[in-house]
């Protein structure tokens, strides 16, 4: 007598596969953290760097914002406010995923990653995952320090707190993440078709730098210039969150703003599935 | 002497155009990049100048664009020239390669520089930049700015100075490399701090005006050379920002000799 034995392996390659993935997860997290804590000098320099870098832009908005007392858009401190966030958040999206995931193709390394028992993709998506948390994890501290040591700051921020904002929060800063991966990923697939991807990629960082609220108030340009930074990824990446946390989104359009922050991402997230799809059946390894 | 560092300049030109030639997508993302990265950076100016009423620290608003766009060409400059050889620094010294620039007869700096190439693909990009600075000298003399052969002589020698502490600002951050296990973030640390350079010395508190103008001083980049053109130093300040940028410059070409020396080959840690 025979028994079927398929459903029995069924589970235990789906239980295999559940497991590989948390390993790999730990294996991630456990190796950025590394890789942070190996190259402090690095990360120290790095941060020095940022740190002076906002204490200029923070100057120059504060000055901006002080000298002309008549404009109500914002207050000094609020511009502050606006500039301490948005270094905590423009750097967790600091992440390489784009260059990693083009090496990963142009370097053929790819082609020993496919045979391995959980998807390529994941693997890339964990390591910028990991970075992230990594980095949130190491930054926090310096965050909460603002906050506590320059005076007036947690004022101005939690005068903006609604009780909505502890969903609505989460929600945003969900969408900046998830298409701040995304859109890194997408421009790595350029490496299928092209011979390196550095030259999107910087592409992709002046971008960002016009579109996300990283280098001023996002919330201070035209609406029409607002209403297509809203329809990129750029925008939800940074400004989206660090507005949420502001309280200046108002409620009522909060709904719209995340739905549509959805759609980008989404939207993103098949931009890049097509590319994968395209570009892993041209795929030859080394010989692309 | 010279005629040696000459070909070794045309050697390091050819390399670059054929570089250029392979990958001739560089050009035209270089051009997008450059274009989206100047409307962010002027549009942000733009944005705090006008939130501040048309003038911040008794700058006008040409003047500060004035400011922003000479920083503008400097940037393009040292991307075209400098960025290839000095930010490779740290991939030289992690993987060993750096032993085949020190044994060339030449100094570190030049060494690493031949070992690299020119970036030929910015050259558009220095050229709009080019054009952006000369729009904004038009409206400034529209406002009544005037070029004599001094204030403009002064503009050419402090903005020279400038691009030498942009040169000493890359040394400063990219050096470290030879004392450190492994240095990744140098370039990106380059391009925070040069960010600052880009706007008027009056708009920082005191103590990051002194910062700025004497241990770290970026303000000779951009705002000094403007200030020297709009009149606005005495010949003092002139004089002492003009030594501190050189100084400057000096001891981080010192800094990088003495990485050098201390740079032990593959047994740095890599």
């Amino acid at each position: 007598m025979t028994t079927d034995v398929r459903p029995k392996m069924a589970i235990i390659r789906h239980q295999t596969r559940r497991s590989t993935i948390m390993r790999a997860s730990v294996v991630y997290f456990g190796q950025c953290l590394q890789a942070a804590l190996m190259y402090r000098s690095s990360l120290a320099i790095f941060l020095a760097a940022e740190a002076f870098s906002y204490a200029g832009f923070i100057a120059f908005w504060y000055k901006a914002a002080q000298s002309n007392p008549a404009q109500h858009v914002y207050s000094p401190i609020g511009l502050v406010v606006y500039f301490v966030l948005v270094s905590f958040h423009h750097s967790i999206q600091h992440h390489a995923a784009s260059r990693d995931l083009g090496s990963d193709i142009r370097m053929g390394k790819l082609s020993y990653s496919i045979i391995r028992p959980f998807p390529f993709l994941l693997q890339t998506g964990l390591r910028s995952v990991a970075f992230t948390f990594i980095y949130s994890m190491l930054l926090s501290p310096l965050l909460v320090g603002g906050f506590l040591l320059v005076p007036g700051i947690w004022e101005s921020l939690s005068s903006g707190f609604t009780p909505d904002i502890y969903w609505q929060y989460p929600v945003a800063i969900t969408i900046g993440l998830a298409s701040g991966w995304l859109v890194r990923m997408l421009v790595g697939m350029l490496a299928f078709d092209m011979a390196q991807i550095w030259g999107p990629d910087t592409f992709f960082i002046a971008l960002y730098y016009a579109g996300s609220g990283a280098m001023f108030p996002i919330d201070l340009l035209p609406v029409w210039a607002l209403n297509i930074a809203k329809w990129t990824p750029m925008y939800y990446m940074v400004g989206f969150p660090v507005l949420t946390l502001m309280g200046r989104i108002p409620a009522a359009t909060f709904g719209q703003e995340a739905i549509r922050g959805v759609v980008v991402t989404m939207l993103t997230f098949a931009g890049m599935y097509a590319m994968w799809r395209r570009g892993i059946k041209q795929f030859e390894a080394i010989g692309i | 002497m010279i005629r040696y560092y000459w070909n070794i300049l045309r050697q390091v030109a050819s390399i670059s155009t054929s570089s250029m030639l392979a990958y001739r997508s560089n050009v035209l993302f270089f051009i997008l990049f450059e274009s989206f990265f100047l409307v962010a950076n002027m549009g942000g100016i733009a944005l705090g100048v006008n939130l501040a009423g048309g003038s911040l620290g008794g700058w006008s608003f040409n003047e500060v664009m004035f400011v922003a766009s000479l920083f503008g060409v400097g940037h393009q400059i040292f991307t075209t020239l400098c960025i290839s050889g000095l930010f490779h620094t740290g991939y030289f010294v992690w993987s060993g390669r750096m032993d085949y620039v020190l044994l060339k007869p030449l100094h570190p700096l030049i060494g690493i520089h031949a070992a690299n190439e020119l970036i030929i693909s910015n050259i558009p990009n220095l050229i709009i930049n080019i054009g952006i600075f000369l729009f904004y000298c038009q409206k400034i003399i529209t406002d009544g700015a005037v070029f004599t052969f001094w204030n403009t002589l002064g503009l050419m020698l402090f903005f020279l100075a400038g691009l030498a502490v942009r040169y000493g600002l890359a040394i400063l951050v990219v050096a470290p490399a030879f004392f450190a296990e492994k240095l990744a973030e140098g370039e990106d640390a380059y391009w925070s701090l040069q960010s600052l350079a880009k706007y008027p010395t009056g708009v920082f508190p005191r103590s990051m005006q002194w910062l700025f103008s004497f241990v770290l001083p970026i303000a000779s980049i951009a705002a000094i050379p403007a200030e020297v053109f709009f009149g606005r130093q005495n010949i003092k300040d002139m004089t002492i920002h003009f030594v501190v940028a050189v100084v400057f410059a000096w001891a981080t070409v010192k800094f990088y000799e003495t990485g050098a020396r201390h740079y032990q080959s593959v047994n740095t840690g890599a």
